[in-house]
């Protein structure tokens, strides 16, 4: 019979979903087994909640680096298994960067345990490679994460500009300008209409899109890079450029940005949550193909975006009680997506195939390279009984997808 | 060339690409496929009948600066690499502390990228994309995308890592890069007894962060060369700064700043490459330290890393490595590796971690399943 590990069930592409066979839920394996603040560990069961760690952890002057806008409610096992992002993956990585090790338990029922409590990973290692598989090959049961010092300060900015274009431009040339910030977000009109039509975060109605830039590090070392942001911003046209001036100002724009997603459902009856990448200089190209391909679609398309990594989040708004309203949200979700890969990207940067992308993967991927993952995949659960029909596509349908758009050289790798 | 004429076993070959494999498939692969580094070591174990020279795979594939990204064949050296990016204002925060430039197919074979920057920056680990390899048909296999963020499909390159092309050769291998850090400031101690350097590092520490845990040392390391402890450190601070911070502790000798423009390499201590990896949590490094006072060995160590690198080790001390140090680490939950290419030796016993052995073996079954490529490495 199939079994299927969940963790919070807040995954975006259906990598929990069970279809017939047993849901196997950890969500009670919740507990936090030890924190090492002096070696900047913690051992935890897998069901434990990103922000609970993350609460346990701050008194000790540490934090667990991950922090997907879901983190009020996912498992670290959910994001191990999805290896999950979040705004400020720009800086420090997803979760495959901070986590060390990990016990886990094969479809045989097998139990072995691969990594420790070393600050760094040295030669092969199966923990890391685990990261990401969306639990296909084995079940996490106990995991050893990494805590990552707070910063000693933040600073947080918002830049206001009257075109989307001129907020995309800002994001590459802030990079270019030699700033790494920890986050480097944006939200577009839709989403601000949304946000602010309940929250009030501080983001003004009328702008096409906002950047929310945040730094950290010795208040000395961040005014320098804050006036080159400014610099920068100001100089690809924003409107206003604002420095939070209170804690309680900074936590108002984050709760604005994390909140962007569930405050779509204020201004549309559904929407189809999307995950693309692109390299970052072509963040300008995709948003504005994005706007597009909606619009022949007759829909309205809203974007949360971490703009840093070129990770976009079109919010894909219609109607399902509209005949063909679904339909019409999938297909232009899969065309945004299809132009993702078309400018050297991928289909998805932190939700992860499930089911939802996997008859695209071959647009990605040669059937040669999916075959030798999936030799991977077969060998360690041989019987195909944990977690089956995720990521891979049935066979049949490699090849029919398969050679709709043309990828560029390098993308491969 | 025609790959499909090599003749016999224990020759060279030069493909000027990866694709040059697929006419020959297994006759090709052989038992090993190695490549001959500059500093003379192959890759692979020895007794090999084949070997397959990489130097010429050495094309930059893609170069984005604007997307802090690169993707290049393996046959380029870390080098060449790194000032490839330097001169775009970039950085690849990796190193070796071997002194030596190898090519990326050495390096990522062999893994040598634990270095004075792994507290901070990780090591390949945390920089590679993506990769193409060769599978046991000869076929080129890709994972990961030339993106910053990318969860599509298995992520491969955790397993390529320093599995010494036992799974297959890398053919070609992507990285992410930071922004170029800038103003540095170089530091040089030197003491008598490796406490002196631990505390003085704690001290500077809470100078800069009085909650201590966040760290000023974007490279950090101490060595010990015949008998003579010191200490090298590298940080984005000022050095009137640095100067306020070190000024009050004592101790030590011969304290050298200097201040660079761009980061600067890890240099290499003696003339022997280190043998033993030890990891260990931070917090046990300056008790091994002190065994490691007493006993007759050179070593570089990364406090903040959990990692000392031991060696050369003459065989004479084996024992007492054996006794005083190794043994106690197994038991502390530590592991030692070996870094040798020459394979295990006895030293190995010393530690019990088996599992990673066990399910890298099975990977090799899985993906190699004829065993046309060379060996694994030993995990312990
Ligand atoms: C509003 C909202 C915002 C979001 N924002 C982000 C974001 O910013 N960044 C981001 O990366 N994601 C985001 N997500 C997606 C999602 O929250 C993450 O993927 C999260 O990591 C899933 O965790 P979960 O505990 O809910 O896992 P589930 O949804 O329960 O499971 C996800 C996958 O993990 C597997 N799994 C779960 N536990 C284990 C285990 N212990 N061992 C092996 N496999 C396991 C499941 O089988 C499934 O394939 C968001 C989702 C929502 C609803």
């Amino acid at each position: 019979m199939p079994f299927v590990p969940r963790g919070a069930g807040t995954g975006l592409s259906g990598g929990a979903i069970c279809d017939g066979g047993v849901i196997i839920q950890l969500s009670r394996m919740n507990r936090l087994l030890a924190i090492y603040p002096d070696d900047c560990y913690a051992v935890v069961q897998p069901g434990v909640v990103n922000n609970y760690l993350n609460l346990q952890a701050r008194p000790l002057g540490l934090g667990f680096a991950p922090d997907p806008s879901s983190q009020a409610a996912c498992t670290i096992g959910g994001n191990l298994a999805e290896n999950a992002g979040g705004p400020h993956t720009l800086k420090y990585g997803v979760t495959s960067n901070h986590v060390l090790g990990q016990t886990v338990v094969f479809p045989d029922g097998e139990v072995a345990t691969y990594g420790g409590p070393y600050p760094v990973r040295s030669g092969p290692d199966f923990s890391t490679f685990l990261i990401g598989t969306e639990g296909t090959i084995a079940i996490s049961t106990e995991i050893i994460v990494r805590l990552v010092p707070l910063p000693p300060d933040v600073t947080t900015m918002l830049a206001v500009y009257k075109s989307v274009a001129d907020a995309t431009d800002s994001v590459s040339a802030i990079l270019a300008a030699g700033v790494l910030p920890n986050a480097l977000e944006l939200i577009d009109n839709l989403c601000i209409q949304a946000v602010e039509s309940h929250l009030k975060a501080g983001f003004p109605m009328e702008a096409a899109a906002v950047l929310l830039i945040e730094l950290d590090g010795t208040k000395q070392m961040m005014q320098t890079k804050a006036e080159t942001v400014g610099r920068v911003c100001k100089s690809n046209a924003a409107v206003s450029f604002s420095i939070a001036k209170s804690e309680e100002e900074r936590q108002r724009l984050w709760l604005g940005r994390k909140h962007a997603v569930g405050s779509l459902g204020k201004i549309t009856p559904a929407f189809y949550t999307n995950d693309g990448v692109v390299p970052r200089s072509r963040l300008t190209d995709i948003m504005q193909t994005s706007y597009r391909i909606a619009k022949e679609h007759d829909l309205s398309v809203a974007h949360v975006c971490h703009a840093g990594d070129g990770n976009i989040h079109p919010l894909i708004c219609y109607n399902p009680d509209e005949s063909g309203g679904s339909q019409r949200a999938t297909a232009c979700s899969t065309e945004i997506l299809m132009a993702c890969i078309e400018m050297g990207g991928s289909i998805t940067g932190e939700h992860g195939i499930g089911i939802e992308k996997r008859d695209l993967l071959p647009q990605m991927f040669s059937e040669v390279d999916l075959e030798h993952m999936q030799r991977l995949r077969n060998g360690l659960n041989p019987e195909g009984l944990l977690n089956p029909g995720k990521i891979f596509p049935n066979g049949s349908r490699c090849g029919e997808l398969r050679g709709n758009v043309s990828i560029p050289r390098g993308t491969w790798i | 060339m025609d790959l499909n004429t090599i003749p016999e076993a224990n020759s060279f070959t030069w493909p000027e690409h990866g694709s040059a494999l697929q006419p020959s498939k297994r006759l090709m692969v052989g038992t090993l496929i190695g490549q001959a580094n500059t500093a003379g070591k192959s890759i692979g174990s020895p007794g090999a009948n084949y070997q397959w020279d990489l130097s010429r795979i050495d094309k930059i594939i893609s170069f984005r600066a604007h997307d802090m990204v690169i993707a290049v064949e393996v046959g380029l050296t870390l080098d060449k690499l790194k000032t490839l990016v330097e001169d775009e204002h970039l950085w690849l925060p990796l190193d070796t502390p071997r002194g030596d430039d190898p090519l990326l197919a050495n390096y990522l074979a062999h893994d040598h990228s634990l270095s004075w920057l792994s507290h901070h920056h990780g090591t390949l680990h945390d920089w590679v994309m993506g990769l193409t390899a060769v599978d046991h048909n000869g076929h080129e296999v890709h994972s990961g995308a030339l993106v910053l963020k990318n969860v599509a499909g298995y992520q491969l390159a955790p397993l390529y890592i320093g599995a010494r092309m036992a799974l297959g050769p890398v053919l070609e291998v992507s990285f992410r890069l930071l922004p170029m850090p800038t103003p540095v400031t170089l530091v040089h101690w030197k003491a008598d007894h490796p406490s002196t350097l631990m505390a003085a590092c704690q001290h500077i520490t809470q100078q800069c962060y009085p909650s201590g845990r966040s760290d000023p040392w974007e490279g950090f390391r101490i060595t010990r060369l015949d008998n003579q402890w010191s200490m090298d450190g590298w940080t984005l601070y000022p050095s009137d700064l640095v100067k306020e911070w070190t000024d009050k502790i004592e101790g030590l000798e011969d304290e050298i700043l200097t201040e660079l423009k761009v980061p600067p390499r890890e240099k290499h201590v003696g003339n022997q490459r280190p043998e033993l990896l030890i990891q260990l949590r931070p917090t046990q490094v300056a008790g091994l330290l002190d065994t490691l006072h007493s006993l007759n060995m050179d070593l570089t160590c990364y406090p903040k890393a959990g990692a000392i690198l031991l060696g050369p080790i003459a065989l004479t001390d084996m024992e007492v490595l054996q006794r005083e140090v190794l043994k106690p680490i197994a038991a502390k939950d530590g592991r030692v590796k070996v870094m040798t290419t020459e394979g295990a030796m006895d030293i190995l016993n010393a530690t019990t971690a088996s599992a990673e052995s066990a399910i890298m073996a099975r990977v090799k079954s899985i993906l190699d399943p004829e065993g046309v490529f060379g060996p694994l490495p030993e995990i312990p």
